[in-house]
C-alpha cells in the first residue's frame, strides 16, 4: 500500500520517548495495516466505497506541535460554549473544559506519561482503525464523573488549515458516569481547499443511566477524505442520541456500531447528508441488540445534487437474548439531479423471537405539485426549490437544540442547493 | 378586460382536453362553470395558473392584456391571479406561516412593495384566519397536511385573502363543505368582491350560487362551452340535466 512506508516513517518519529507497551501496540497495529493493506471494494462493507482516488493519494503527517495558527481562536463556534476543546491541524491548541466532574486529557499527555489504557481500547476490528492506532498523536480522553449533569455543551472543535497533503488521526474516547448527562458536539473543519486526510475513531461508553446527546458536523474542502470509525457502549437505562450533519467533504465513510448491551437501553440516530458535486458520503450504521427490552431508531435523509452519491446501511442485530426488541429505521432521499445515486440497504438480522422491527426507505426526486403550488402563491421558482429542499431537511435539522447549531446548518442547506437565481 | 380566453386548445399527454374554449371576463364580474365530470374545469383552471403539465396547442389568453402563456406561474400570481386548488397539495415541512410570509413578501418585492415587518405579518394573517374561522395555531402546522378536505378549502381562502388578487379561480371550492363551512367559504368570497376585482367559479352544485351570486353562468362540455346565459341557467341545468345541453352543443357557445 502506498500509505505504508509514509506511516512507518511518521511512526518511528512519532514513538520516540514513549512507553515501550504503548510502541509494542502501535507496532502491532502498523504491521496488521500492512499485511491487510487497504480494503477492497470486494469485502461487503466497502461495496459502494470510492477507494481508487483514495488510494493513490501520498498523505504525510503533521508532526509540529506548533504548527497551529492562531486565527482560528476567535472562531464563532467557540462561543457557543465554554467547555471547548480545540484542536488545528490534528493539535491541540485549547482545552477550555473546567467544569465540575469532568476530566478531559489528551492522548499526547498518555502517550508522554505512559499510562496505558486498558487494551481494549485497542481492538483493531478494521484497517483504518488500526492505522490511526499506529498514527494517532492527539485527541482527547474526556471522561465525565457519575451523576454529573452538564448544562452547556462540550465542544470539540477540529479545524484544518495546513498547506499541503496531511493525514490526521484523532482519537476521541469518551465515558459518560453513570446518571450523567451530557451534550457533546463534534465539529470538522477544513479552512482550505488542500488535500486532506482525516483518519478519526471515536470510542465511548454511556454507563448504566447516562445521557448523552452527541452532534457531529463535518464540513470539509471539496478534497478532504474522512474516514471515521465509530463504536459506542450503551449500557443499562442509558440512552445515546447522535445527530450527524454531513454537510461537505469530498468523501466521508463512517462505520458507526453502537451496542445496547445493558437492559432498557435506548438510542437514537438522525442523519442528514447533502452531496454535491462528485461527493461521496457513506454512513455504515450498526445497532446491536444485545440485552433484553432496548429500542433503537433510525432517522436518515439526504439530499444529493450532481453526481453526488450516498450509501447508507441500516445494519439491526438482534441477539439471542435481546427479548422484546424494539427497533426501527426510516431512510429518504432527495435526488436533484439525474447523475446523483443513492444506495441505502437495510439489513435485519434477527436471533430472537420476540421482536418489533421496522423500516422504510423511499427515494424521489422534488416533488413537482408542491413546486408548483408554492409558485402559485407567487413565490419564485428558486425560493420555492429552496423552501422544499429545507422542509425535507428540516425534521432532522430540528433535532438540535442550540439555536446556533441549527441556524448553521440551515444557513448551509440554503447555500448549498440555492440553485439558479432567476435572470 | 381582466382575461380574455380565445379559441384555446389545450392537452395532456398528447390527449385534447380544451377544444376551442372562448370566455371574456370583465372587472368586477362573477362568472360561473358548471359541466359533467372530466369535460376539462380543472384544466382550464391549471392551464391558467401555468401547470406546465399541460400543453397549450392553439388559441391564447391574457390577463389584463398580458399573455398568460409568456408567464411562469409565480408571475401570474404575482400580476394578481389566483387558483383555489380543487384539491389543496400538502406540504410537509413547511409552515402555514412559513408558506404565507414567502407567498406575501414574494408578491409584495414584485409589485414594488416593501417586504412587511414580521409584526405587521402576523396581525395580518390572524385577522385573516379569524375570517375564515382557522386558529392561529393552525397555521404553525405544516400547509395542509393533516387537514381535512372543509379545512384545506379554508386555508385556500386565507391565501385569497392576504394575496389580493384582482382574479379569482375558485375549482370547486364548495366541495367536501359542511353547511357552516360553506357559508365561511363563501363569506370570505363576497368580502373580497369588488368593483375591479373578478372571479370565476368552478362548481356543481347550483346551491353555491345561492350565495355567491354569479352575473354569467357557462356550461362546458368536452373542452368547450357549449351554453351560456345568466344565473337562471344553473338553476335550468338542476332540472334538465347535462344531456339537455349537450343536444344543443354548440349552437349556443358564448
Ligand atoms: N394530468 C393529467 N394526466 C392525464 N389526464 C388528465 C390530467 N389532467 C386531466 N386529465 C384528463 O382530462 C380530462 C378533464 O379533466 P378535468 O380535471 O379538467 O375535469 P373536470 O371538468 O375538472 O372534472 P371534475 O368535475 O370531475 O372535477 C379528464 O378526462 C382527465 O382524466
Ligand atoms: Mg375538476
Amino acid at each position: 500500500m502506498s500509505a505504508e512506508s509514509q506511516s512507518i516513517e511518521s511512526l518511528s518519529s512519532l514513538i520516540e520517548g514513549e512507553a515501550q507497551s504503548l510502541r509494542a501496540v502501535r507496532h502491532e497495529a502498523l504491521r496488521l495495516v500492512t499485511d491487510q493493506g487497504w480494503p477492497s471494494n470486494r469485502e461487503e462493507s466497502f461495496r459502494f466505497t470510492k477507494l481508487k482516488e483514495f488510494t493513490k493519494q501520498h498523505f504525510g503527517q503533521n508532526l509540529d506541535e506548533h504548527a497551529a495558527s492562531s486565527n482560528v481562536v476567535d472562531d464563532p463556534w467557540l462561543h457557543i460554549t465554554e467547555s471547548h476543546i480545540h484542536y488545528v491541524n490534528g493539535q491541540q491548541i485549547k482545552n477550555g473544559v473546567d467544569v465540575q466532574g469532568v476530566k478531559v486529557d489528551d492522548w499526547r499527555a498518555i502517550r508522554q506519561h505512559g499510562m496505558l489504557p486498558e487494551q481494549s481500547a485497542f481492538a483493531q476490528s478494521n484497517v483504518f482503525r488500526a492505522l490511526n492506532t499506529a498514527l494517532l498523536q492527539a485527541g482527547p480522553v474526556i471522561d465525565v464523573a457519575a451523576n454529573t449533569k452538564l448544562v452547556a455543551p462540550i465542544l470539540l472543535h477540529y479545524v484544518q488549515d495546513h498547506d499541503g497533503k496531511i493525514s490526521r488521526h484523532p482519537k476521541v474516547t469518551l465515558k459518560i458516569g453513570a446518571g450523567a448527562q451530557v451534550h457533546f458536539i463534534e465539529r470538522y473543519e477544513s479552512r482550505n481547499q488542500d488535500s486532506a486526510w482525516t483518519n478519526s475513531v471515536v470510542d465511548i461508553e454511556l454507563q448504566p443511566g447516562a445521557q448523552l446527546t452527541h452532534t457531529l458536523v463535518v464540513e470539509e474542502g471539496q478534497q478532504q477524505f474522512h474516514f471515521r470509525d465509530t463504536q459506542i457502549d450503551v449500557q443499562k437505562d442509558a440512552n445515546y442520541k447522535f445527530l450527524v450533519f454531513n454537510l461537505s467533504g469530498k468523501q466521508f465513510r463512517q462505520q458507526c456500531d453502537i451496542s445496547l448491551s445493558g437492559t432498557h437501553a435506548h438510542t437514537e440516530i438522525h442523519a442528514l447528508m447533502l452531496g454535491q458535486s462528485s461527493e461521496q458520503i457513506e454512513n455504515q450504521l450498526c445497532i446491536r441488540h444485545v440485552a433484553e427490552s432496548c429500542t433503537s431508531r433510525q432517522w436518515v435523509r439526504g439530499i444529493f445534487d450532481d453526481q453526488s452519491h450516498g450509501v447508507f446501511t441500516g445494519r439491526v442485530v438482534v441477539g439471542k437474548g435481546a427479548q422484546k426488541t424494539d427497533a426501527g429505521q426510516s431512510n429518504k432521499n432527495l435526488l436533484l439531479s439525474d447523475n446523483a445515486r443513492v444506495n441505502a440497504m437495510p439489513q435485519l438480522e434477527i436471533y430472537a423471537d420476540d421482536v418489533k422491527c421496522q423500516h422504510g426507505a423511499t427515494t424521489g426526486s422534488l416533488d413537482l405539485d408542491s413546486l408548483f403550488y408554492l409558485m402559485a402563491r407567487g413565490i419564485p421558482r428558486h425560493q420555492a426549490r429552496q423552501m422544499l429542499i429545507r422542509a425535507f431537511a428540516h425534521e432532522i435539522a430540528d433535532q438540535i437544540e442550540q439555536p446556533f447549531v441549527r441556524n448553521h446548518i440551515e444557513r448551509a442547506i440554503d447555500a448549498r442547493f440555492a440553485g439558479q437565481e432567476p435572470k | 378586460m381582466i382575461l380574455n380566453i380565445e379559441n384555446l386548445h389545450a392537452s395532456v399527454q398528447g390527449e385534447p382536453i380544451l377544444k376551442g374554449l372562448n370566455l371574456k371576463i370583465q372587472p368586477g364580474e362573477v362568472h360561473c362553470i358548471m359541466g359533467p365530470n372530466g369535460s376539462g374545469k380543472s384544466t382550464l383552471a391549471q392551464v391558467l395558473a401555468g401547470r406546465d403539465a399541460y400543453e397549450i396547442t392553439q388559441g391564447s389568453m391574457t390577463f389584463k392584456s398580458k399573455d398568460l402563456a409568456e408567464m411562469e406561474p409565480h408571475e401570474r400570481a404575482c400580476e394578481g391571479f389566483f387558483l383555489a386548488f380543487q384539491y389543496p397539495h400538502e406540504i410537509p415541512g413547511v409552515s402555514g406561516l412559513q408558506f404565507l410570509r414567502a407567498a406575501v413578501n414574494a408578491v409584495r418585492a414584485f409589485r414594488g412593495q416593501e417586504e412587511l415587518d414580521a409584526m405587521d405579518l402576523m396581525s395580518l394573517f390572524k385577522e385573516k384566519a379569524r375570517e375564515v374561522n382557522i386558529s392561529f395555531d393552525d397555521l404553525k402546522r405544516a400547509v395542509n397536511e393533516g387537514f381535512s378536505g372543509g379545512e384545506k378549502k379554508r386555508n385556500e381562502m386565507l391565501q385569497m385573502a392576504v394575496l389580493e388578487p384582482q382574479l379569482i379561480v375558485l375549482d370547486e371550492v364548495d366541495s367536501g363543505l359542511d353547511i357552516d363551512a360553506l357559508k365561511v367559504v363563501s363569506d370570505a368570497v363576497n368580502r373580497m368582491r369588488t368593483p375591479e376585482r373578478s372571479f370565476l367559479v368552478i362548481t356543481h352544485y347550483q346551491r353555491l350560487l345561492n350565495y355567491i351570486v354569479p352575473d354569467f353562468v357557462h356550461v362546458l362540455v368536452d373542452g368547450r362551452i357549449a351554453k351560456s346565459g345568466g344565473k337562471d341557467l344553473a338553476l335550468e341545468l338542476e332540472d334538465r340535466g347535462y344531456a339537455w345541453v349537450e343536444e344543443h352543443a354548440g349552437a349556443g357557445a358564448e
